[in-house]
């Protein structure tokens, strides 16, 4: 009886491994919250990129783009008139933290089970600052720049 | 037995001697043991083994980390000092080496199905699920009923799917093996699973009894305490639904609240947008207060 020969190939060290752990989801939660679903999906793809998964993650940044792009353009297009007649003037907020924090649960479930790995083998991550801060400001920057085209 | 005594040590004698005491976990009585011993047949492997292993045991890794290189430097393929030396430089968080070490141990004992467990938790360690899964159901195909596989396949169950609670490979570990340390622990984390928390803490306490000097185990003690404290008692539905409940919470609480702007008495709005927001704080900063004061 032989071992499959790839199961006694080495996965770490190499400089194509994946890390040992990813940003918190914490990091993720509060990216998505300010910084809408662009920052969410700049914590997400930083994760995969940490987790060498870009190839299969890659659709999380395009569903952020259009989760950003879909709601401004029809904002522009007459959907202001109809929040502002049915929840206020100032709902755009609101909207832009549901929907920040929509895509974090989609992230979320997307990272599940790396993220229940590390929560059941006390894995620590790595501090979630400066990508945190990071994808505000990325999340942000897009947000205003799309806003400016879309208006 | 010693010296001392005028007789003829035994080194068989003293080798089981030692096993018996380290089953019992009584280190300080086998460190005694295994030093005598060593003092008459100082070439031994099997009792150099044992004074690494009872370093390991007794939480001085570098000693034993210097102890078992010495050992593998004259037995370069000691089973057991190779297995040890794997966890040695595991706990060292010299986790690509350890790779080395236990896949030579696999490709010298390809149907050894304590080193596929103890191969497949260092992936899981490392987040490389897919592998650990492979390496378990492998090392499962060796030996059925492996105890050590056994836990492994039923914590990759319980971080694959959602009802992994209810894991097939939780119920055959612990009917298999319910005397196991580990059918114990797998069992207290998958009870906490299900929101069965008093249910997995008193399982817990009771191993800790058992092992009062087990860190792991003060640790899983000390946050199930937590868990259970009447104080987390209005976080309930974060400790049973994590992050969803985290996210429903936020969005039940700006939405309702935007709409109860414009409906409900302003007095009413303040009291409500006040005691959600002290909610909110006491949700992120109590159960961390509570972890340090417990």
């Amino acid at each position: 009886m032989t071992t499959p020969d790839d199961l006694l190939q080495p996965t770490l060290g190499r400089h194509d491994s994946a890390a040992n752990s990813i940003y918190s989801a914490l990091t993720g939660y509060a990216a998505s919250f300010f910084g809408g679903p662009m920052a969410g999906a700049a914590v997400a793809l930083a994760n995969a990129w940490r987790l060498k998964r870009l190839r299969t993650d890659w659709p999380l940044g395009v569903i952020a783009l259009a989760a950003t792009a879909g709601p401004l353009w029809w904002w522009y297009r007459g959907g202001a008139h109809w929040v502002a007649a049915y929840a206020g003037a100032d709902a755009r907020e609101v909207l832009f933290r549901v929907l920040g924090l929509g895509f974090f649960a989609l992230a979320y479930g997307w990272h599940r089970q790396y993220y229940r790995n590390m929560a059941l083998f006390g894995l620590s991550p790595p501090s979630g600052w400066i990508i945190g801060v990071a994808a505000v400001a990325i999340g942000l920057a897009v947000e205003f720049g799309l806003a400016a085209v879309l208006s | 037995m010693s010296e001392e005594s005028g007789l003829t040590p035994d080194l068989a004698a003293i080798e089981q001697e030692a096993h018996a005491l380290l089953e019992r976990r009584r280190y300080a009585q086998a460190r005694n043991s295994v030093s005598r011993g060593l003092r008459s047949f100082p070439q031994s492997t099997e009792l150099q083994y044992l004074a690494a292993f009872i370093d390991y045991a007794s939480e001085r890794p570098e000693e034993a980390l210097q102890g078992i290189k010495a050992l593998l430097s004259q037995a370069p393929h000691h089973y057991g000092a190779r297995m040890l030396y794997a966890h040695l430089l595991e706990g060292a968080k010299q986790l690509p080496e350890a790779e080395l070490v236990w896949i030579d141990l696999l490709r010298d004992n390809p149907q050894s199905a304590d080193c596929f467990a103890g191969y497949g938790e260092l992936m899981l360690k490392t987040l490389n699920l897919e592998k650990a899964r492979r390496l378990a159901q492998e090392g499962l195909r060796q030996s059925p009923d492996h105890a050590g596989c056994l836990y492994l396949a039923a914590m990759i169950d319980l971080i694959r799917h959602r009802n992994g609670a209810d894991s097939e490979h939780l119920q055959r570990m612990l009917l298999e093996h319910p005397e196991h340390v580990r059918s114990a622990i797998a069992l207290v984390i998958a009870l906490s699973e299900k929101g069965n928390d008093r249910g997995a803490l008193r399982i817990a306490q009771e191993l800790l009894r058992h092992q009062p000097d087990s860190k792991p185990l003060l640790s899983l003690v000390r946050s199930l305490r937590a868990r259970t404290h009447w104080s987390m008692l209005p976080l309930y539905p974060l400790q049973r639904w994590g992050w969803t409940a985290a996210i429903a919470i936020t969005l039940v609480g700006l939405v309702g609240l935007r709409v109860g702007q414009q409906a409900l008495p302003p007095l009413v709005f303040e009291t409500l947008t006040w005691v959600w927001l002290a909610y909110v704080i006491y949700s992120w900063t109590w159960p961390k207060l509570l972890r340090r004061y417990l």
